[in-house]
């Protein structure tokens, strides 16, 4: 078949190779793929990923490297359970990357504050390492599930702060215990220009309100949504919020775009 | 352009189109005394053809059900129905394919498969002279005459019929006819447009009032007939279906529950409440309703349209 042909059909996958598979915590792999549009990926983007049966899922490409894709996965349901099962040099499905990226001039600008939950650390690392002025707070279930620990040490000597935070401590863990946002105060918020926050929704809520609260402006914090999608490309509907298609006029949103877009679709009064 | 024909030079254009390998298809009745499109040239305009319960012009660019890639080489499968001709389309659904058009050719990714069937079909719509049941066009704009979506518009004026031109493979068509006066349409729009009701559009925007969403959403028996049947509705799932090597595309419902469904169980949109916001803000927020009427003929629950606009609308 002709790349030429299938350029053309925007919900065809393209047929791709896993070159590595690495073990990141309980029920989370990093999937390396070669994948020949890797250049084109900006930070805060997502591929659609095929694993050759059941349907296609959005995933946020945590890192690239020469005509390579890393992408870290959960296993939560059927087509990522489908993925888990796959192996080195096996083929997969990829269409993309898609989607409105982190806003990298505006960041670049200022100090960036990262308030990060769990898997939330893939869809920003690429944002993360690009960025020299930046801050990390982060914070999972378990130290278990902290993601890229190897990274950490390399990000402190670049000059960039780390700060984690685990729900509920395990023997090893000497560090600070509890929710993200208990890392946050007035200090560290004022400190900085700009957040983004990425996470479970009902973390996401709470940082950014948190942000907002310790007097961070809505169009200063940004972050990433994770609707349903089926399509990536605008076009099956299922993303939508208020009149914005998250999958092409998102993933990335700043809290003031999403306040509008939820107005929008409340639909309360008249 | 504007052109004057009459039935039999109608027809003469129709056995054109087949001449360049048009299917031409048109509205008959078929032996239950439904509206179907037929193939062939008719004999004569049914004067009493209101509209197709169906949306054919919309399964026609985008069929309820296609496959469109092959799970074993990911070889793009694309299905047609080849070139078509569809005469007698009603304003409102040639002006429910302008809308579809723009969503799937006009923004960021345009639809392939769409645009290839899209490039095949040639519209011909017939202006209506008539209200038909539950339709409330005029207030949306999509009737009784359409502003987009034909290649050629007829108007039955006075035994005659005025042509307007709408895509440059109709003008060459139309080219040797003669010209039609402009005012004497005007006129017979002006006549025919007084029978169609205005209701205050304003008061047809979204967002719907909450009672009137609590009293929709209350009646919803969330049985997806209303988007089966709009001409609008297109939103779409792709999965494998068990057993078979490809991955189709089905026409998929937001006011059936999976269609908002997250990983383990969770929604986006849990209650029926939600849902229907949801299909009234695409509807009338974003504005692709036609009025064509189709969803309250078929709502079993007096919970589509025509209960939106007694209950907005109130004693009017
Ligand atoms: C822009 C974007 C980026 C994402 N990045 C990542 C990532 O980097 N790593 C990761 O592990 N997950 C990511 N997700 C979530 C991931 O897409 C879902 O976990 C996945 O679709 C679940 O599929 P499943 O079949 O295993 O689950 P099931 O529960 O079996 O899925 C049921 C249905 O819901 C859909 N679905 C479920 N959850 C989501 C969701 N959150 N978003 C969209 N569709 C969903 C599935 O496609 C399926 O149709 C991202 C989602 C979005 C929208
Ligand atoms: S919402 Fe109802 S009236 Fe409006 S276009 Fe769809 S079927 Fe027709
Ligand atoms: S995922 Fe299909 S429109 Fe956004």
């Amino acid at each position: 078949m002709s790349m030429k042909l299938h350029l053309n059909f925007v919900n065809v996958p393209l047929p791709a190779r896993i070159v590595s598979i690495v073990d990141e915590a309980p029920d989370i792999k990093t999937f390396v793929i070669r994948y020949d549009r890797s250049a084109q990926v900006l930070p805060g983007q997502f591929v659609m990923l095929f694993p050759g049966r059941l349907w296609e899922i959005p995933i946020s490409v945590a890192w690239t490297g020469d005509e390579e894709i890393a992408l870290t996965i959960a296993r939560v349901g059927k087509v990522t359970s489908a993925l888990f099962q796959m192996n080195v040099g096996d083929k997969i499905g990829v269409r993309g990357p898609y989607g409105r990226p982190w806003p990298m001039d505006l960041l670049r600008d200022g100090r960036v504050l990262f308030v990060i939950g769990g898997l939330g650390l893939a869809p920003v690392l690429m944002a993360f390492e690009q960025l020299n002025k930046a801050t990390l707070v982060y914070g999972a279930r378990s130290s278990r599930f902290l993601l890229y620990r190897d990274r950490y040490d390399r990000w402190k000597r670049e000059g960039k702060e780390v700060l984690l935070t685990v729900d509920r401590a395990s023997e090893e863990w000497d560090g600070h215990v509890g929710v993200v946002t208990t890392l946050l105060d007035e200090e560290i918020v004022s400190s900085h220009d700009y957040a983004v926050v990425a996470g479970p929704p009902i973390m996401m809520k709470f940082a950014s309100e948190m942000l907002e609260k310790l007097g961070m402006e809505s169009d200063r914090i940004f972050l990433t949504l994770e609707n349903h999608m089926k399509c990536g490309v605008g076009l099956c509907g299922h993303c939508r919020v208020g009149d914005k298609y998250v999958c092409v006029d998102g993933p990335v949103f700043s809290l003031k775009e999403i306040r509008r877009l939820e107005e929008w679709a409340a639909g309360e009064v008249i | 352009m504007l052109k004057r024909l009459t039935w039999e030079q109608v027809r003469d254009v129709l056995r054109n189109l087949e001449g360049m390998g048009y299917t031409v298809l048109h509205p008959a009745k078929n032996e239950f005394g439904d509206w179907i499109p037929r193939q062939g040239i008719p004999e004569r305009w049914p004067e009493d053809f209101p509209n197709y319960l169906f949306p054919f012009l919309r399964e026609i660019v985008l069929p309820s059900t296609e496959p469109v890639f092959d799970t074993a080489d990911y070889r793009p499968i694309f299905h047609t129905y080849g070139k078509i001709a569809f005469f007698g389309a009603r304003p409102c659904d040639a002006t429910a394919l302008a809308y579809t058009d723009a969503f799937y050719l006009e923004r960021l990714f345009r639809d392939k498969h769409y645009e290839k069937r899209r490039k095949d079909l040639f519209v011909i719509s017939v202006a209506c002279t008539r209200p038909c049941e539950n339709s409330f066009c005029r207030t949306m704009g999509a009737g009784p005459f359409a502003g987009k979506g034909f290649d050629i518009q007829l108007y039955p004026v006075e035994g005659l019929w005025y042509a307007e031109a709408g895509s440059d493979a109709a003008r060459e068509l139309l080219r040797d006819y003669p010209d039609a006066d402009a005012g004497r349409l005007e006129e017979w729009r002006k006549k025919v447009l007084e029978r169609f009701p205005l209701y205050d559009r304003t008061k047809l925007r979204y967002p719907v009032p909450s009672p009137v969403r609590d009293f929709l959403s209350d009646r919803c028996f969330s049985c997806g007939g209303c988007i089966w049947l709009c001409p609008t509705c297109t939103c779409y799932n792709e999965r494998q279906p068990a057993g078979l090597n490809v991955v189709v595309r089905e026409q998929d419902a937001c006011l059936l529950s999976g269609y908002h469904r997250l990983a383990k169980g969770a929604s986006l949109r849990p209650t029926m409440k939600e849902m229907m916001g949801f299909r009234y803000e695409c509807k009338l927020g974003i504005g692709f309703c036609t009025g064509c009427g189709r969803c309250s003929t078929t709502c079993i629950g007096y919970a589509a349209m025509d209960a939106y606009l007694e209950k907005t609308l109130g004693g009017e």
